[in-house]
C-alpha cells in the first residue's frame, strides 16, 4: 500500500514535470535565443543549440545602451519599491478600515473602489496626462509612483484578509483601551504579513512590468523602465531586434523570479490565510 | 443591496453631472489655461521659457531614433548656435508616441519643433492651431526656393502652409540580382502586373537549397502600392464625399491574392506572424524571397551585414504597372514634415533651426534629403555606404530611385483617412484569406469606405 | 455585515484618508473626466474649449457600430474560453500539486513564471512559436502527423484562439496557487468524513473540494472576468486586432478609436458601456456569492 502511494506519487511527479516544462518552455526558447544571432532566431529549420551562440546580445544590451541598462534598472527598482511601500501602507489601513470599523457610506465607498478597477487604462490616459501635466509630475518618475499608491485592488484584498481576524481581538484591544490605531497596529498588522506579502508580490509584478504608463507619461530617456527599455530595440520601422529583447527581457526577468522565491513561502502563505476568501 | 445599489447609483449620477456641467464650460483649470494659450500666441507669456533654467533652448521631438542622424545634425547646430541650444526628445511614430506628442503640445509643454509623418495627424494638429503658419516667416518663399518640388508639392492646409518636408520618400522594388541571373531574367522598362506575375513565378523555386517566393505583396500592411502609385496621394478619394475603390486600378489587388494563391508570393499567414507586412527586408536578405517592396530608406537594412548576412547584389526596379496603358508615376513623396508649435517662445529661432535641417539634413541623415540643392553624389554615397558595389546595383539606384520622371504623391484629402485605411486593410486581409469572395472584396470597400467618409462629413 | 451599534467616531476616516484621497485623485476624478467626455466630441486635437456635448450620440452610434459588436463579441468568446479552461486546469493542478507531488516549490514556481514576466517579452517569444512554417509548435503538430497546421495569427479562425491559449498559459500559474492557498482552508475532517463514507477520490474532488473552494473560485472570477475585459497587451503586439477584426475586443477597440481615429468622446463611452457590464457581471457574482455564503 506505502509503496504503491509512492509510486503514484512519483508518476504524478512525472506528468507534472511534463506539464510544468511545457509551460516554461517559451522561456527556455527565450533564453535560447538571447543568445543567438538575429539571423539563426528565424532559421528552418530551428536548432536549440548554435556554433554561433554568444553573449554578444547581453554585452550589447546591458553595456552599450545609451543611456545603460543599468539606468533602466535603477528606475524601474525606485518606482516599484516606493509603489510598494506606499501601497502597502494605504491598502492595508484602508482595507482595515473597510473590514473591521463602521462609518457611513462604508459599502458604498467600497463598492466605488472596486468599480474603478474595471475602468480600463486606455480610458484614463488622457485624463491622466492633463492632470500630471498641471500637477508638474509628467516626465518625471513620481508619474508613475503617485497614482500607484493607491491601488484599488490592493484594498480589496487586504480588506478580505482583515475579514478573516476575529473580531473578538478587536473587541480585546478596545477593552483594553488600545485605541483604534493601537489595535491596528500593535494586534492587527503583525496578524497581517502574509497578506502584506501578497500585497507585496502582486504589486510588485505589476509595477515591475508596468507598460502603458511609462511609455505615456515619460520622454526622458533617462527616467525610462525596463519594459519601456525593451521597445528601444525596435526602431521606427517597426523592425524589432528580437535578439536583443529576449537578452534584456530574460535580465528583466530574473529579478522577479528571484522575488518570488524568496517571497513565495510568505505568498502562499497570505493567499491560505484567508486574503482571497469572499 | 437594493438600499446600496440605489445610493451607489445616485452618487455616480450626481458626479456626472457635475463632471459634465464642467467639461460643458471647461472646467476652472483648462479655460483659463485655454485663454492663455489664446492670448499667449499674440505676446508670448513667461511660463515655460522661465521654468526651463532661464537659459534659452529649443526642444524638438522626432520620430527617428536620435542616434540614426538627428543627434550628429542636433549637435552641428549647437556647435553654431550656443546660445540657442536644441535639445532633441525622440518619440516613437505609433499610437501612443503620437499621443503623447499631441497632449504635450496641448498641456503646454515645450516643444518648439516637431516632426509629422502622416498626412491626417498634419491636418489634424494643423487645424487644431497647434502649429504655426510658416508663412508668417515667408516659408512660402523658402519652400519655392529651396525644396524639390516647391509649394507644388508641399502639403497645405486651409491655405496655410504648417510644415516643411525634410525628406524624399522614393518607393520601389528591391531585387536579388543573383536570383534573376540564375533565371536569366531581366527587368522589362515599365513592367506590369502581368510581367510581374510571371517573373514572381519564374522566381519561385528551390534556390541554394532554399525555398523561395518570387516576392511578397504586401508593403506598410497593405497591398502593393500599385493604386497609389498610378492615383497619386488621393488615391483613396473619388471626391470629397466618395470613396475610390471602384476605380479598376484597384484591380490589380485580385492579381495580388492571385499571387499567393499560386504559390510565387510570400503566404499571408507567414507575412503576419513574422512581422513582415509592413517591411519584409528580413525575408529579402534572407534569401526567401527574390523581390521586395521598399523605400529608400529601408536600404539602411541592406546594409546592416551584422544583422543580415547576406552576398548578393540588390538592385531596383520600379512598381509595376496595372497595364502598358496605364502609367504609374507616383513613386515619391516628400515626407518627414518639420513644424513649429504656435505656442512657441522662441519662433524666430526656431525657423532658423527647421531651415538649418532641411539644408543639413543630408549630411547626416540617411534619407533623400527635399533640398533641392543637395548635392546628388554625396547622397547617394551616404545612402548606399561604403563598398556599395558588393551590395547594390547603383545604377540601377540611380535610375529607378532617382528618376527625374517620378511625380510626387500630394495627400490633399484626408477626411476619414484612418478609417478608410483600416478598413482597406481588414476587407483585403479577409480578401487574401478567403473570407470573402472577389466580388464582395470590392463591393464592401467601396460601401464601409463611402461609409466612413460620409459619417466623417456630416 | 456587521450590524452593531455606532456612535460617532472619526478614526476610520483616518484610516481611509490616505488612499481614499489618492484615489480620488488619480482614479476617481480620471474615471469621471472620462464619464464626462463620454457625452461629447472631446479629442485631443480639439482641446476643451471646442468641444461639443453630443447627449447620447456616441451611444447611438456604438449600437450601430459594426466593429464595436464585433470586438464584444470576441471579448465575450475569450472570456467565455479563456476563464473556465484557465479554472478548471488550475483546479485540478492544484489538487494534485497540494501534497501528491514531489518537488512541489519547483513546479510551483515554473508554472507561475508566464505570470511574472513582462507582456513585451511573452508576445514576442509567442510570435516566434507561432509562426506557421518555421514556428516550434507546428513543427511539433506536423511531427505529430497533422498535415495542414492552422496558421495561427496570421488565421482569421485560429488568430483569436491563439491569444486565448497565450491568456490561459499567462493566468495558470496564478490560479493555481492561488487555488492552492485555498486547498490549505480545506479542513481534513471533511475528507476523512467522506472517507468513512466510502466517497471515490472523485467524488472527493466533486463533493468537497469544488464546494469548498467556492471563495476562492469566486475571487478569481471577479477578477479574471474584469482582466479579460481589459485583455490588450497581447492582442495590441500579436495581431493589432487582426486578420481583419478577428482579434478586436473592446480595449483594443477603444484604444483604436481614441488614439487611432481621435474620437475621445466616442471611446469614453465605449468604456463606459463596458464598465458597467463588467460592473453588472460582478455585482451578479456577488449577490450569488452572498446568496450561499450564509450555508457555510
Amino acid at each position: 500500500m506505502q509503496s504503491k502511494r509512492k509510486l503514484i506519487k512519483l508518476i504524478l511527479t512525472l506528468i507534472l514535470m511534463v506539464v510544468a516544462l511545457v509551460i516554461v518552455f517559451p522561456f527556455i526558447w527565450m533564453l535560447v535565443c538571447s543568445f543567438k544571432p538575429l539571423n539563426e532566431i528565424y532559421e528552418f529549420p530551428p536548432r536549440f543549440f548554435s556554433p554561433n551562440m554568444s553573449f554578444d546580445n547581453y554585452k550589447e544590451v546591458l553595456f552599450n545602451q545609451n543611456p545603460s541598462f543599468m539606468t533602466y534598472f535603477k528606475n524601474t527598482v525606485i518606482t516599484t519599491a516606493v509603489a510598494v511601500i506606499g501601497t502597502v501602507f494605504t491598502s492595508s489601513m484602508a482595507g482595515y478600515a473597510f473590514a473591521k470599523l463602521n462609518f457611513k457610506y462604508r459599502d458604498q465607498l467600497f463598492m466605488l473602489y472596486l468599480v474603478t478597477m474595471m475602468v480600463p487604462f486606455q480610458v484614463l490616459m488622457v485624463p491622466q496626462f492633463i492632470q500630471f501635466k498641471y500637477m508638474g509630475i509628467f516626465n518625471t518618475l513620481w508619474a508613475l509612483i503617485l497614482p500607484r499608491l493607491f491601488t484599488p485592488l490592493g484594498t480589496f484584498l487586504m480588506r478580505q484578509f482583515f475579514l478573516e481576524v476575529p473580531t473578538e481581538i478587536i473587541e480585546a484591544g478596545r477593552v483594553d483601551g488600545l485605541g483604534e490605531f493601537g489595535i491596528f497596529y500593535k494586534l492587527v498588522l503583525p496578524l497581517a504579513k502574509p497578506a502584506v506579502s501578497t500585497v507585496v508580490i502582486l504589486n510588485f509584478v505589476w509595477r515591475w512590468n508596468e507598460y502603458e504608463a511609462p511609455l505615456i507619461f515619460l520622454t526622458d530617456s533617462k527616467l525610462f523602465t525596463l519594459t519601456v527599455g525593451l521597445t528601444s530595440f525596435i526602431d521606427e520601422a517597426g523592425f524589432a531586434q528580437d535578439n536583443l529583447i529576449m537578452a534584456a527581457a530574460t535580465v528583466a526577468l530574473i529579478p522577479m523570479i528571484l522575488v518570488f522565491l524568496i517571497g513565495q513561502k510568505y505568498f502562499i502563505e497570505g493567499l491560505t490565510s484567508g486574503s482571497v476568501k469572499g | 443591496m437594493g438600499k446600496m445599489l440605489r445610493k451607489l447609483t445616485t452618487g455616480l449620477l450626481a458626479g456626472t453631472l457635475a463632471v459634465t456641467t464642467l467639461v460643458g464650460c471647461g472646467s476652472p483649470n483648462n479655460a483659463s489655461k485655454d485663454k492663455e494659450a489664446a492670448s499667449e500666441t499674440a505676446a508670448p507669456a513667461e511660463k515655460d521659457a522661465k521654468s526651463s533654467n532661464g537659459a534659452q533652448k529649443l526642444v524638438v521631438w522626432g520620430g527617428v531614433p536620435a542616434e540614426s542622424g538627428p543627434q550628429k545634425l542636433v549637435d552641428a547646430w549647437n556647435s553654431q548656435n550656443p546660445d540657442t541650444p536644441a535639445e532633441y526628445v525622440r518619440y516613437v511614430n505609433d499610437e501612443s508616441g503620437n499621443t503623447k506628442l499631441d497632449t504635450g503640445l496641448l498641456s503646454g509643454e515645450q516643444i518648439d519643433v516637431f516632426f509629422t509623418y502622416s498626412a491626417d495627424l498634419l491636418q489634424k494638429r494643423a487645424e487644431s492651431g497647434m502649429l504655426e503658419d510658416l508663412r508668417n516667416f515667408k516659408g512660402d518663399e523658402f519652400v519655392n526656393s529651396e525644396i524639390s518640388g516647391g509649394m507644388d508639392a508641399v502639403p497645405q492646409i486651409n491655405g496655410g502652409l504648417y510644415s516643411m518636408p525634410t525628406a524624399i520618400e522614393t518607393i520601389g522594388i528591391l531585387l536579388n540580382q543573383k536570383m534573376l541571373d540564375a533565371k536569366g531574367i531581366k527587368i522589362p522598362e515599365n513592367w506590369t502586373m502581368a510581367q510581374f506575375m510571371d517573373i514572381a513565378k519564374q522566381l519561385t523555386g528551390e534556390f541554394d537549397g532554399k525555398k523561395v517566393y518570387g516576392t511578397t505583396v504586401l508593403y506598410s500592411e497593405l497591398p502593393l502600392p500599385i493604386a497609389e502609385t498610378t492615383l497619386g496621394g488621393d488615391w483613396i478619394y473619388k471626391s470629397d464625399t466618395e470613396s475610390n475603390f471602384d476605380h479598376p486600378v484597384f484591380k490589380a489587388n485580385a492579381m495580388l491574392k492571385e499571387m499567393i494563391t499560386n504559390g510565387s508570393a510570400l503566404p499571408y499567414e507567414e507575412v503576419v506572424s513574422r512581422k513582415l507586412a509592413a517591411y519584409s527586408h528580413p525575408a529579402f536578405l534572407n534569401g526567401e524571397i527574390a523581390m521586395m517592396p521598399t523605400a529608400a530608406w529601408m536600404l539602411r537594412y541592406v546594409k546592416d551585414l551584422e544583422n543580415f548576412p547576406h552576398d548578393f547584389v540588390t538592385t531596383f526596379a520600379p512598381f509595376p504597372r496595372l497595364d502598358e496603358n496605364t502609367p504609374n508615376p507616383y513613386a515619391a513623396v516628400l515626407n518627414n514634415h518639420i513644424s513649429m508649435n504656435s505656442k512657441s517662445q522662441n519662433k524666430d529661432k526656431a525657423w532658423e533651426f527647421m531651415q538649418f535641417w532641411v539644408k543639413e539634413a543630408s549630411k547626416y541623415v540617411e534619407k533623400a534629403p527635399s533640398w533641392n540643392k543637395a548635392n546628388q553624389e554625396e547622397v547617394v554615397k551616404l545612402i548606399l555606404g561604403e563598398n556599395s558595389e558588393k551590395l547594390f546595383d547603383a545604377e540601377a539606384y540611380k535610375k529607378v530611385m532617382l528618376n527625374p520622371e517620378l511625380k510626387y504623391s500630394l495627400v490633399t484629402k484626408t477626411t476619414g483617412l484612418a478609417q478608410v485605411m483600416q478598413i482597406y486593410k481588414d476587407e483585403t486581409t479577409k480578401f487574401i484569406l478567403d473570407a470573402t469572395s472577389e466580388e464582395d472584396y470590392y463591393k464592401n470597400l467601396k460601401t464601409k469606405a463611402d461609409a466612413a467618409i460620409q459619417k466623417e462629413v456630416k | 455585515m456587521e450590524r452593531r451599534k455606532k456612535k460617532y467616531n472619526w478614526e476610520p476616516y483616518v484610516f481611509i484618508a490616505p488612499n481614499f484621497i489618492g484615489f480620488i485623485v488619480f482614479i476617481l476624478l480620471p474615471v469621471l473626466f472620462s464619464l464626462g467626455i463620454s457625452f461629447t466630441d472631446f479629442d485631443i486635437f480639439k482641446g476643451f474649449s471646442h468641444t461639443s456635448f453630443v447627449g447620447l450620440e456616441n451611444f447611438k452610434t456604438m449600437f450601430a457600430d459594426e466593429w464595436f459588436w464585433v470586438a464584444l463579441k470576441n471579448n465575450i468568446l475569450y472570456t467565455a474560453v479563456t476563464i473556465p479552461v484557465t479554472l478548471v486546469i488550475s483546479i485540478v493542478l492544484a489538487v494534485v500539486l497540494n501534497n501528491k507531488t514531489y518537488c512541489t516549490n519547483a513546479i510551483r514556481v515554473m508554472i507561475f513564471i508566464p505570470y511574472i514576466a513582462s507582456i513585451v517579452a511573452i508576445s514576442v517569444v509567442w510570435m516566434m512559436l507561432f509562426n506557421p512554417s518555421q514556428g516550434l509548435i507546428n513543427q511539433f503538430l506536423i511531427a505529430l502527423g497533422v498535415s495542414n497546421p492552422p496558421g495561427w495569427l496570421g488565421d482569421m479562425q485560429w488568430a483569436l484562439p491563439a491569444i486565448m491559449m497565450v491568456g490561459i498559459w499567462m493566468g495558470l500559474g496564478y490560479n493555481t496557487v492561488i487555488y492552492m492557498a485555498g486547498l490549505q482552508g480545506i479542513s481534513e475532517s471533511l475528507y476523512e468524513a467522506a472517507q468513512i463514507d466510502g466517497a471515490s477520490k472523485w467524488q472527493e474532488f466533486i463533493y468537497v473540494t469544488v464546494p469548498m473552494l467556492r471563495n476562492t473560485t469566486f475571487f478569481l472570477v471577479v477578477t479574471s472576468v474584469i482582466a479579460s475585459f481589459q485583455v490588450f497587451g497581447t492582442v495590441n503586439i500579436m495581431t493589432n486586432g487582426g486578420p481583419g477584426n478577428a482579434t478586436t475586443v473592446l480595449a483594443h477597440y477603444i484604444y483604436v478609436s481614441g488614439f487611432r481615429y481621435y474620437k475621445m468622446g466616442y471611446a469614453a463611452s465605449m468604456a463606459w458601456v463596458l464598465l458597467i457590464a463588467i460592473f453588472g457581471v460582478t455585482l451578479l457574482q456577488w449577490k450569488y456569492q452572498k446568496k450561499h455564503e450564509s450555508n457555510f
